[in-house]
């Protein structure tokens, strides 16, 4: 760790990315605490730096958790999810049809088309897929399986793929669309699936989003006075709201690992990261 | 249905009908859970087709807890825990002047630049960025006048198309169309000075002076008006207009 600054990476997945850190860069220096960012284009850049080194903690998509935890288990090292947002708990996904659609459950799905998101989105592919593969249907085999790959790289951080598919049930493209259950209502307001012309027909488990992961020892320092500063902000305070605001959170809560079970059943299933960690885990030696 | 009233065990109850949040119902329920405090504990009923899945997701991104929540026969019934952040915006809230300026104490002597575009009168809240307004200051700006002079102006507002008869007949040579069309020149020159020049200040004024800042705007109408009427009378008859010399723009 490169003197006592402790750097975070995070992926700007968004103009408003850089808005949001150096907002908290301002407010971290307030509090007398040395703190930086380093911002990626990509989480597998992100955790292969921090399996490097040069980043302390890493605001991490669920995918690069598992693969930052798979990287760590076959480096002796521990890795640990020390915070969350409000909002990264408890999430579900859906899977979408339009109204007058004759599918009425998953099984339906058979012989069909479902469009997901990006390759790498775990609440609109990767999850969903999960719970086809489960409910009896081969993804790619019994369901063709359109992606929409918009910034693959992003972990589906920014929707676009999500949006994309759900435009496509709209049109006609496809029989159902998988989406987060929140934009299910974001995108009738939208008017991309107006209110009254899709339904949902069936919805995940509930699973975890987004984490600040370490490696090592998630109690010394300066990670435990990050973790303390950061579970001590308040939606109260108005410099804090206005950044809360735009990382779309009331409050950060403790890290905990339970929720990522489904992920972790779907990218087991699809192997989808084997490749990664096997090549990170392999050069760290 | 029916608004936010008393249930058996909860603070609050409210009847969304087969209204979907994707439709509308967000806004009563919002409405309902603003009124209640912090912590309290709001029963939810409905009936439209995806509530079961909107609404925690709502709640979510909202900030509230839904502690309980059963679907049955078509009807959704849960119970909403109401944020703890719920009423933060609140907090440390100001408000900017009185909307009457006849009010003591409506209009202050110096407006916060923080207040920006919010209307006087406003509660502004805390957190909003500095607008630079470089005329902020009362003794520069106001003059209790304004209220008057702006409500002068818009009552006597009138139509070009109306007041002028443009087809009234042109019966002299055009030496002397040629000299009014010099005149219109020179005077769309000068209306379109008056019009900069208040334009110029307009985005100038702290909005919390709403009265100036309105006039002006009512001034640089009028002259919109007269630069169009000078130009059209000079096109009458004639495809171009005058001469602009390099003295008449100086002055």
């Amino acid at each position: 760790m490169p003197g006592s600054t402790l750097l975070l990476g995070a992926v700007a997945y968004d103009p408003k990315v850089v808005t949001i850190w150096e907002g908290f860069r301002t407010w971290f220096a307030a509090h007398d605490f040395d703190f930086d960012v380093v911002m990626f284009t990509n989480y597998e850049r992100q955790v292969e730096a921090h399996v490097q080194g040069h980043v302390d903690v890493a605001w991490n998509s669920p995918l690069a958790w598992l693969q930052l935890q798979r990287i760590a288990e076959r480096t002796g090292q521990s890795a640990h999810a020390i915070a969350m947002r409000d909002t990264d708990r408890d999430l579900t996904s859906v899977f979408v049809v339009r109204s007058d659609s004759d599918v009425r459950t998953l099984a339906d799905l058979r012989g069909r088309t479902l469009a997901v998101g990006a390759h790498d989105s775990p609440q609109a592919t990767l999850i969903p897929l999960d719970r086809v593969r489960t409910a009896g249907l081969q993804p790619g085999r019994d369901v063709e399986v359109r992606y929409y790959d918009v910034l693959v790289g992003k972990h589906g951080d920014h929707i676009g793929g999500e949006r994309d598919a759900a435009r496509a049930l709209a049109a006609g493209e496809v029989d159902a669309a998988c989406m987060i259950d929140g934009n299910h209502l974001l995108f009738a307001k939208e008017g991309v699936l107006p209110a009254g012309t899709t339904r949902v027909l069936a919805q995940t488990e509930p699973y975890d989003h987004c984490n600040f992961s370490v490696l090592g020892d998630p109690n010394r320092e300066p990670i435990a006075r990050f973790r303390g500063l950061l579970l001590a902000q308040s939606y109260e305070e108005p410099e804090v709201r206005t950044l809360m605001d735009l990382e779309g959170l009331r409050e950060w809560l403790p890290g905990r690992t339970e929720g990522y079970e489904p992920l972790a059943r779907a990218v087991a299933a699809f192997r989808t990261i084997d490749d990664f960690v096997a090549k990170v885990a392999g050069s760290k030696g | 249905m029916s608004d936010a009233t008393r249930g058996d065990s909860a603070d609050a109850s409210i009847d969304l009908g087969a209204l979907g949040l994707d439709a509308g119902a967000e806004v009563m329920l919002g409405r309902a859970l603003a009124r209640c405090d912090a912590g309290a504990r709001v029963d939810v009923r409905g009936s439209a087709p995806d509530l079961a899945v909107h609404l925690p997701a709502w709640c979510r991104a909202k900030g509230h807890a839904v502690v309980a929540l059963e679907a049955s026969a078509g009807t959704v019934r849960a119970t909403i825990e109401v944020g703890r952040h719920t009423h933060a915006r609140a907090v440390g809230a100001t408000r900017a002047g009185r909307p009457d300026p006849r009010e003591p104490g409506a209009v202050v002597d110096a407006p916060d630049p923080r207040w920006g575009l919010a209307a006087r009168g406003a509660l502004v809240e805390a957190g909003t960025s500095a607008v630079a307004f470089a005329l902020g200051k009362k003794d520069e700006v106001w003059a209790d006048e304004a209220v008057a002079l702006y409500a002068q102006a818009t009552a006597a507002q009138w139509d070009p198309d109306t007041a002028i008869p443009w087809d009234a007949a042109i019966e002299h040579d055009d030496v002397v169309e040629d000299a009014i069309v010099q005149v219109m020149t020179y005077l769309v020159e000068n209306e379109t000075a008056a019009l900069i020049v208040p334009a110029r200040f307009l985005g100038q004024i702290h909005p919390h002076f709403r009265e100036v800042m309105q006039l002006l705007a009512v001034q640089v109408a009028d002259e919109a008006r007269h630069i169009e009427v000078f130009t059209r009378r000079a096109q009458l008859r004639r495809a171009v207009l005058g001469t602009s010399s390099a003295g008449g723009q100086a002055s």
